[in-house]
C-alpha cells in the first residue's frame, strides 16, 4: 500500500498511515503488482512510499478480513476491512503499524 | 534547588511543527492526509490542558506525542515508547469522543472513549511509564 509523505513522520511508520474513504483500505496484492507499480498508480508517485503487510499477518494478529477487489484498471486492488467503531479502529491502526514494513522508502 | 521547567518546551515544538503543517495543507493530492483547522485547535488545547494538570500531578511534563492527521479529517496524538505506544484519536467534529488505546507490547492495555475538552486522569498512568 501507499503512504504519502505528509503521513510519514521521520521514517516512522505512523497509524495515521491507515485510513480509508469508507470502511474498506485500499492495498494492492503482491501477485499481480510490485512495490514500484503500486507506487506510480499515486497521482503523485514521488511523494509516497510504499508499505507491504502480510494477508496472513492481517487476518491473525489485527484480525481483519482482507478482500481481493480487482477493478478493470488494477487486477492486483485489494481492501483491508476496517472497523466502523471509532474504538477498534484505533487499535488496528497501532496494531497495523506494527506489522507493516517499508518496501519503498520516500525519495528524498 | 533545581530549575524546574516552566513549559513543556517538547509539546510545544511538536505544536509549532503541527501549525507549519496547516500552512501547506491545501495544495496535496487526495492520498495525502492533511491536518484540519478546527480539530487541530481542540487537540492543542487537549494536550496543553493535559499537560498543565499532568504538571500539576507529577511534579514534571508528560512525553510529547507525534501529531497526525487522522482518518476523516481526524487529528492522531501518538506516543511510541520503548515500554509502551498509545494512541489518541481527537475526531474532525466537534462534540464527539476521543477514542484512545495502548498497551505496553504485551498483556496490559487501555482502551477506550472519553471527552476531550476535560482532563483524563485515565491516561495518566501510562504517560508516567516513561
Amino acid at each position: 500500500m501507499r503512504a504519502h509523505r505528509n503521513l510519514l513522520r521521520d521514517g516512522l511508520i505512523v497509524p495515521g498511515v491507515f485510513r480509508a474513504p469508507g470502511s474498506g483500505m485500499s492495498v494492492d496484492w503482491s501477485k499481480y503488482s510490485s512495490p514500484e507499480q503500486a507506487r506510480l498508480r499515486a497521482k503523485n508517485p514521488f511523494d509516497n512510499a510504499v508499505l507491504a503487510l502480510i494477508a496472513g499477518e492481517i487476518r491473525d494478529k489485527v484480525s481483519l478480513p482482507v478482500l481481493h477487489k480487482p477493478e478493470p484498471e488494477n487486477q492486483s486492488h485489494s481492501e483491508v476491512m476496517l472497523p466502523e467503531n471509532g474504538e477498534d479502529l484505533t487499535e488496528v491502526r497501532i496494531k497495523l503499524s506494527r506489522i507493516a514494513k517499508i518496501a519503498i522508502p520516500l525519495s528524498i | 534547588m533545581e530549575n524546574v521547567k516552566e513549559q513543556d518546551t517538547s509539546l510545544i515544538a511538536e505544536l509549532s511543527r503541527a501549525d507549519s503543517s496547516l500552512e501547506f495543507s491545501e495544495d496535496v493530492d487526495e492520498d495525502a492526509g492533511v491536518f484540519s483547522h478546527e480539530p487541530l485547535i481542540r487537540a492543542k488545547a487537549f494536550l496543553l490542558a493535559q499537560s498543565k494538570q499532568f504538571r500539576k500531578i507529577c511534579g514534571h511534563f508528560p512525553p510529547a506525542p507525534r501529531l497526525g492527521p487522522g482518518p476523516n479529517g481526524s487529528i492522531d496524538l501518538y506516543w511510541k515508547e520503548k515500554d509502551w505506544e498509545l494512541l489518541i484519536n481527537i475526531p474532525a467534529e466537534s462534540g464527539k469522543m476521543a477514542t484512545f488505546y495502548g498497551d505496553d507490547y504485551g498483556s496490559q492495555k487501555i482502551k477506550g472513549s472519553f471527552d476531550p475538552s476535560s482532563f483524563n486522569y485515565g491516561i495518566v498512568p501510562w504517560l508516567i511509564r516513561n
